[in-house]
């Protein structure tokens, strides 16, 4: 204490003094105390070197801001230059690692973090500055207990931004490439900064040698934002020539935080491994790095692994559905509990982070999304979806469905449910939902990972679940050629014509009007709520903002623009190749079938009316999303009333047809129908709907879901005729 | 303390444009001139009232690697609201608006309310970024738009409060989906609809479908 008033009378005494005087009084004052070192045994609290480490910093940053400031000509950057040429640095670092004085390692790591997030040109490539921080790095070891993790980590992230801001410095962090170029005997080298006048004069150049590892570096210094940009990488040598043990040490020492019990740790150590994984810099050809990111997805594939096989399978279903976090903002005021909560959080917490690494580079997309799929999909959720717990199984799907936003994940959830096979019919997810057919207690459940899966649409899962079956076109009697409307033979004759502006005759049949008027009189007005439900335009607000949603998910996708039928006639002058996959099947004769999926759905419509409400909600609502697709088959077998449909086949519109009939002739057999049917819709269309009480609901009142599927019937067609107005408006536009 | 909504909100921009201040501002009422703030904060919460309605914001700082966007591509998810925040006294940070804006849009969800914030106004001499630019950006690019000095506090509320305000704007019109926590929006612990799933399935049900 008595120490430090002194000096800041001496402070007041002396003349003014330059900050570089300032500076190497300060350090002066640091390396006589290491001088007496061994005399005494203090914490490092009890000193003053704390303060003069931080006088240190600041008047670096002051040198730094007044170079920013003042004009070219007087600038000097005495108190960096003797950072570089003196090296405190090193001196400090192995005050750090040998703890001298106690505490001493805290202070440094914060020092250095600051040092190089403070200053904008720390000089990382130098030697004087990387050589002590890789030494340092040696004790940041985040599988061993420490006092000071929440420093390392954030030492070692700092270190990582730096790198990810200057690239082209990575190499000094992986040994061999370090010394690779045998002609340099300086094994430590820097580049001067860029744009620096500073570093312009000759001054420094004994101590700045070229980076010696960079190919052809003779010329010019200006060239690596050349190299940064272009994808192939010029800054490793062509063969790499790294040993089997050789690592990524900086990833591999960031890595080994991510198992801490601090969350914020764990958080910083992601952040970092991101900022490394997503250099375009990196070779993943050089063995370190390879190694390095091999163990890297190991290690998340199996915590995905560890994660998923502790969510306790008798967990609430609703609180599956319910959860939603990203790994970086994990709100720890989050006072809601559940059992499961914190496995389940961990699982998804993991997925998310995942999800993001896999988009960074690629060598970690094939290894994570194949452990992901591996291990996660295959060994923990498939034998739950098979055998186990079927809606547990399926409740979480939807949820690791819902969650992945990636490309590369979900491409490896439809290698999982389809398989590689593009013809496969008996893959997993048609197993799945064949089983729901039959089974109540999954229907459900099954209904919502379907839902899941359009809502994160995949080409391939498409295809599977619906495509392979209705491409052909089978639900479309071929044969009726002569009785095809009007209309329809105006679209085959503009079909092969340029001068239509329409984008999609299908899409946009001119018979559009008695289409919607299908849709919107299915009712004999008798049986309709009208006055009750949502009106037709708020079903168009929706259904255009839905489609253009649609439209967006979905251009990739490798879809007709049209629906035709494999041409087999030579009637039809019509020849649109890209419309069907099969092409050569044509057995006339054979019995269309709408794949499982349409065929679960079209059954659930039929018996609408003995179901419960709730799973004619979660029917129509994919049928709805279905029928929002832009894909013309479906759009023929969801939306086009008018077509002839093939015998034994059906479409949407000859399915709730024959409901609205069944429910023609049931419904006013009850003498007060039409005053219940007025009261159903106004207890399901309020605001939040009124259901049924238990204990009114005299021993199961059938004729209650009769009354119900009728309102849930009116509603549906008025949004299918929204959406079929949509989708014409669209196509004409 | 119970709430109707809780809303979710990202600061991003340039390192030292000013974010880390505007919300110890925003939360804390307080401006701390320190080099390295970042490190500590990492979200802050506080509670304001719209329409008579109690709602917690609880907003998140990027601490201190927002120049990877690696990383802060994986913050846009689940937020509903974000401040894009640049230095006036520093017209590179103007410069960068258009990418954060294009990557902010790419890797949210389409409704995210995004605020244009010109920060540090307090530093009126140093200004390099005339006042008509970061309103003639905010009008090409749909943005609400405000010129903030977490030092003076002048506009901090406005900023956090005025973007609270444009996202219960669309949960009424119904353009939020409140039921997806995905969108950064959670419905509070009061007044929780006990049986969500019904009704917002109908088709078009009240507002807010569940479609996307
Ligand atoms: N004069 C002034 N300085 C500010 C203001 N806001 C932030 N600063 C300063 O700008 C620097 C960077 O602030 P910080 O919040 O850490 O920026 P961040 O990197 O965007 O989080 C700090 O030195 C602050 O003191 C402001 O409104 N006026
Ligand atoms: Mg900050």
């Amino acid at each position: 204490m008595f120490g430090r008033v002194l000096e800041s009378l001496e402070e007041i005494v002396a003349p003014n003094p330059s900050l570089f005087q300032n500076f190497e009084y300060n350090w002066k004052l640091i390396k006589t105390f290491y001088m007496k070192i061994n005399q005494n045994d203090q914490h490092i609290d009890n000193t003053n070197i704390p303060y003069y480490m931080e006088q240190m910093l600041q008047i670096l940053i002051q040198e730094e801001t007044q170079n920013k400031d003042s004009a070219k000509s007087n600038k000097s950057a005495e108190c960096l230059e003797f950072l570089l040429e003196s090296k405190p640095l090193d001196l400090l670092v192995d005050l750090a690692i040998n703890e001298k004085p106690i505490g001493c390692r805290r202070w440094v790591l914060k020092w250095i973090k600051r040092y190089l997030t403070c200053l904008e040109n720390p000089m990382i490539a130098h030697g004087s500055v990387f050589k002590p921080i890789i030494k340092l790095m040696t004790v940041c070891k985040g599988a061993l207990a420490s006092p000071y993790e929440m420093d390392e980590i954030l030492f070692l992230e700092a270190v990582a931004g730096l790198i990810g801001k200057n690239p082209d410095v990575i190499k000094l962090f992986i040994p061999s490439h370090q010394h690779s170029d045998s002609t340099t005997k300086g094994l430590f080298s820097t580049k001067p900064p860029k744009h620096n006048t500073l570093f312009e004069s000759n001054k420094l150049e004994p101590n700045i040698r070229r980076v010696s590892l960079m190919i052809n570096d003779e010329t010019e210094e200006s060239s690596c934002n050349e190299k940064s940009a272009s994808p192939k990488n010029h800054s490793f040598p062509k063969d790499c020539n790294c040993d089997d043990g050789d690592r990524f040490n900086l990833l591999d020492a960031v890595m080994s935080y991510i198992e801490s019990a601090d969350s914020t740790i764990v958080v910083r150590a992601c952040e970092g491994i991101l900022i490394l994984v997503s250099l375009k810099e990196l070779d993943n050809h050089c063995n370190a790095i390879n190694a390095s990111f091999t163990e890297l997805s190991h290690i998340i594939g199996e915590k995905l692994f560890l994660c998923a096989e502790s969510i306790p399978d008798d967990m609430e279903l609703s609180d599956i559905e319910e959860c939603n976090v990203t790994w970086g903002l994990f709100p720890k005021d989050d006072h809601h509990h559940f059992i499961g909560r914190y496995q389940l959080t961990s699982f998804l917490c993991w997925l998310d982070y995942a999800d993001c690494l896999v988009k960074e580079n690629y060598l970690i997309a094939d290894l994570l999304g194949m452990l992901f799929r591996e291990q996660v999909l295959e060994k923990n959720l498939e034998p739950n979806l098979l055998e186990l717990n079927g809606p547990f199984g399926l409740v979480l799907t939807a949820k690791v469905i819902k969650q992945i936003k990636s490309e590369e994940l979900l491409e490896e959830v439809a290698t999982w449910l389809v398989g590689t096979e593009i013809n496969g019919s008996d893959c997993l997810l048609n197993i799945i939902i064949e089983n729901a057919q039959d089974n109540s207690e999954v229907l459900l459940q099954t209904l919502q990972l379907v839902e899941a899966l359009l809502e994160n649409p995949n080409e391939r899962i498409l295809h599977s679940m619906i495509f392979l079956y209705v491409n052909s076109r089978g639900y479309y009697d071929s044969r009726e050629i002569e009785s095809w409307s009007d209309e329809e033979e105006m679209r085959e004759k503009r079909h092969g014509s340029a001068e239509s502006a329409v984008k999609s005759r299908t899409m946009a049949p001119n018979n559009i009007l008695k289409v919607i008027n299908n849709f919107l009189l299915l009712l004999p007005r008798q049986l309709m709520a009208e006055s009750a439900g949502t009106c037709y335009e708020e079903y168009m607000q929706d259904a255009s903002r839905h489609y253009q949603m649609w439209i967006k998910k979905t251009w990739k996708f490798n879809w007709p623009v049209e629906a035709t039928s494999p041409v087999k006639r030579p009637k039809s002058p019509v020849a649109s190749g890209e419309c069907n996959d099969s092409g050569i099947s044509e057995e006339m004769d054979m019995k269309f079938y709408e794949g499982p999926l349409l065929r679960l759905l079209f059954n659930q419509i039929r018996n609408m009316s003995n179901q419960p409400y709730e799973l004619n909600l979660a029917s129509i609502a994919i049928l709805s999303k279905l029928a929002l697709l832009p894909n013309p088959f479906l759009h023929e077998i969801l939306l086009s009333t008018e077509i002839p449909v093939a015998q034994d086949a059906a479409t949407l519109f000859t399915v709730i047809q024959a409901l609205s009939k069944k429910l023609l002739s049931e419904i006013p057999r009850y003498s007060n129908f039409s005053a219940r049917i007025h009261a159903t819709a106004k207890r399901l269309l309020s605001n939040p709907p009124l259901m049924k009480d238990e204990k009114d609901q005299t021993a199961h009142d059938e004729s209650e879901q009769l009354f119900e599927a009728l309102i849930v019937l009116e509603e549906f067609c008025k949004e299918l005729a929204a959406i079929a107005f949509i989708k014409y408006h669209h196509a004409t536009e | 303390m119970s709430y109707a909504y809780l809303f979710k909100y990202i600061i991003i921009g340039d390192t030292g444009v000013g974010k880390s201040c505007l919300l110890l501002q925003f939360t804390d009422k307080r401006f701390q001139p320190v080099h390295d703030l970042t490190i500590g904060v990492e979200f802050g919460a506080r509670m304001i009232t719209i329409d008579g309605k109690q709602i917690k914001l609880q907003i998140w700082d990027t601490a201190g690697q927002e120049a990877f966007r690696s990383i802060t591509r994986s913050y846009y998810r689940g937020a509903a609201g974000a401040l894009l925040v640049y230095d006036i006294t520093r017209r590179e940070t103007f410069n960068h608006l258009t990418t954060w804006l294009e990557d902010a849009r790419q890797h949210s969800n389409s409704n995210m309310v995004i605020m244009l914030i010109g920060n540090k106004s307090d530093l009126e001499s140093r200004r390099e970024v005339k006042k008509e630019e970061g309103e003639a950006f905010a009008r090409e690019h749909g943005l609400v738009f405000m010129e903030t000095s977490a030092r003076t506090a002048a506009n901090v509320e406005e900023a956090f409060i005025n973007t609270a305000k444009e996202i219960y704007e669309k949960i009424q019109e119904g353009v939020f989906d409140i039921n997806n926590e995905a969108n950064g929006i959670k419905i509070g612990t009061v007044s929780t609809p006990t049986n969500p799933s019904i009704g917002s399935n109908l088709p078009g049900g009240q507002s807010s479908n569940s479609c996307c």
